[in-house]
């Protein structure tokens, strides 16, 4: 028989037996780490609203994930999400695009101010930058500059700080300030602010943007800490888009999105030695699940479908032994969080884009 | 004549002598019911029907003269339990007064904190399980009965708490909070805008429903500058303990408050 280059691939390369004979809740060889975490790695999270489940995940098998805006003690755990803690590595809330991130990045490194980010509602104000982590607001705008100015000093030091930043791509459509082209989460109006279409602006990334955007983050961060390196794991979000304001079918800009998102995670994974991917993408909108992985609204991811992906996750970086986590007891904050949603703000569209 | 319960641990003892020394100064106060029992048994205190009662159990750690706890829990000078549906009000003195920093920082940072925040923290009434049991596993607890007497009857439950902890006696957290609040004025500006709100927040609590729950801070004159301990003339027994003075002052504040 003649041989050609098929011929002595794994069970994983074909769809029949890699994917159709397989079965989705343990799919051989679908990811293969790039590099070790170790009980030591300081590791943060941020990203889309799927990364929370990372982090969690990450958190209940010992690993040391920074917490360095952790909640009050007095503080109950099922009311820390709703002021933004225990949610990522600090209380930014979801970082739905890379240009977010970028500009979270410059303005911690000084070299960029965000504008017209205090949001009014009701007579209460709001970072719009992050405007979930205070629901209900807060009483000035001078008092949204003063915590945001915490935050900072507090994202300086995670900055400076982590190891390995697990980062998850979310959304390439985006809002952003005319004039400034600061990036905001949400959408004017949806949980504050008002939309102003001489000052807002809708803006959809390209693969080139973000590939750009990432790499212009990685090397500020490199250089806000004297030039030590960090890895990356990067994911994509599974979760469609709640609306598009692309003009095009909602279907149509979630496989645009996912696409743009998965490539540029492929790209950078591929470039890179320190860069690593984890198709957890792949793994909830695997066919073989018949879309089973979400809720009934086709949005949410299914609390077993998480477990399904996590499971993956941890066949290659597997639970810390105990007395690890032992001796880092004191520096770290655990929580419980099973019985929680996942905080999305732009599930918020829901209720108020109609 | 208001009928009104005092419920607590061992900081209810300065209550007690409180309003001993006011009586035998001619003061005219209500019947008041003391029903106190050590932070060891306070914690085992349960709810059954509108009774509150003891296990029957003699706790293995912090109980010296191996007390059973169903023997010791009543009201005092009775051998009854409190039964809430008796009172018009009850006092709580047990679990760390809400000004405490505890509740709020994570030692040993001081953070600006939203009024909604402020707000989630008091009514949460809890505390992270043993994250100060190194320093004391008596004074950083919220026993379930707090819970169960506040769900009993909320709007007649006026949580006090114990005093803060006395200026220079306690200092692994308080004393460092307060080197860090001496040294930025940024800081103890943050701070004594919590402190602020904190205060507005009680004051609400004791004027509408809208929090869910009251809860009485000590007046200002008998604490420290910051508002984070108690002054060093009403030190009790130990750090964590005021004298009767202190508790003199509490009842002449309840007593602003209308409450006796």
């Amino acid at each position: 028989m003649a041989s050609n280059p098929y011929k002595n691939l794994p069970a994983s390369a074909f769809w029949k037996t890699g994917v159709a004979e397989e079965s989705p809740y343990s799919i051989q060889n679908i990811y293969k780490k790039k590099f070790d975490l170790s009980g030591d790695s300081r590791i943060a999270t941020a990203g889309s609203c799927f990364a929370q489940h990372i982090s969690r995940k990450l958190k209940s098998n010992g690993y040391n994930v920074l917490d360095v805006e952790p909640p009050p003690p007095g503080l109950t755990n099922n009311l820390h999400q709703r002021h933004g803690f225990s949610m990522y590595s600090a209380r930014y809330g979801n970082i739905y695009t890379v240009r977010q991130l970028l500009q979270l990045a410059q303005e911690v490194a000084g070299k960029r101010a965000p504008e017209d980010y205090v949001w009014e509602k009701n007579g209460k104000f709001f970072d719009a930058l992050r405007p979930a982590v205070e629901p209900e607001g807060l009483d000035s705008a001078a008092e949204v500059v003063a915590h945001r100015h915490h935050h900072i000093l507090r994202v300086t030091q995670l900055f400076k700080t982590l190891d390995v930043l697990i980062f998850t791509f979310g959304l390439t459509e985006m809002w952003v300030h005319r004039k400034s082209g600061t990036v905001y989460p949400t959408a004017p109006g949806t949980i504050a602010g008002e939309f102003d279409s001489d000052l807002h602006d809708y803006q959809n990334a390209t693969f080139a943007n973000i590939i750009e955007d990432f790499i212009e983050f990685q090397e500020l961060l490199v250089s806000m800490r004297a030039n030590r390196p960090f890895k990356t794991i990067l994911t994509v979000s599974p979760v469609p888009l709640t609306a598009t304001a692309d003009g095009k079918h909602v279907l149509v800009s979630t496989t645009y999105s996912k696409a743009v998102l998965r490539s540029v995670a492929g790209e950078l994974s591929t470039r890179y030695s320190y860069i690593d991917y984890f198709p957890s993408y792949e793994i909830v909108t695997n066919p073989r699940l018949h879309a089973t992985s979400f809720t009934e609204n086709l949005r949410s991811v299914r609390k077993e479908t998480v477990d399904i992906v996590m499971q993956h996750f941890v066949q290659e970086h597997p639970a810390i032994i105990p007395a690890s986590i032992e001796e880092r007891s004191s520096s770290l904050h655990f929580t419980n969080h099973d019985d929680e949603a996942i905080k999305c703000e732009e599930a918020l569209l829901e209720a108020f884009g109609s | 004549m208001s009928r009104i319960l005092a419920l607590g641990n061992s900081h209810l003892g300065s209550f007690k002598w409180g309003i001993d020394i006011l009586r035998s100064d001619g003061e005219s106060l209500p019947t008041i019911d003391f029903a106190g029992i050590w932070e060891t048994g306070f914690r085992h205190l349960y709810l059954k029907g509108s009774q509150i009662v003891a296990p029957d159990c003699i706790p293995a750690s912090n109980n010296p003269k191996q007390l059973n706890l169903r023997k010791a829990w009543a009201i005092a000078g009775s051998d009854k339990v409190p039964d809430l549906s008796n009172y018009d009000y009850v006092f709580i003195f047990a679990s760390p007064c809400k000004l405490a920093p505890i509740l709020y920082y994570r030692f040993p940072s001081i953070v600006p904190m939203s009024e909604s925040l402020l707000f989630d923290v008091i009514t949460s009434n809890y505390i992270e399980d043993n994250q100060y049991d190194h320093i004391s596993p008596w004074q950083f607890h919220v026993a379930k009965i707090i819970h169960q007497v506040l769900a009993f009857n909320q709007n007649n439950v006026f949580l006090i708490g114990g005093p803060l902890p006395i200026q220079n006696k306690e200092i692994e957290l308080t004393e460092q909070y307060r080197n860090n609040l001496i040294q930025s004025t940024l800081l103890s500006n943050i701070h004594s805008q919590n402190v602020a709100r904190i205060r507005r927040l009680s004051d609400s609590s004791m004027q509408n429903d809208f929090l869910g729950m009251r809860f009485i801070l000590p007046p200002e004159h008998l604490l420290c500058d910051f508002q984070i301990s108690t002054k060093e003339k009403f030190l009790g027994n130990n750090q964590w303990h005021s004298n009767s003075s202190y508790g003199v002052e509490m009842i002449r504040h309840f007593m602003c408050l209308g409450l006796i």
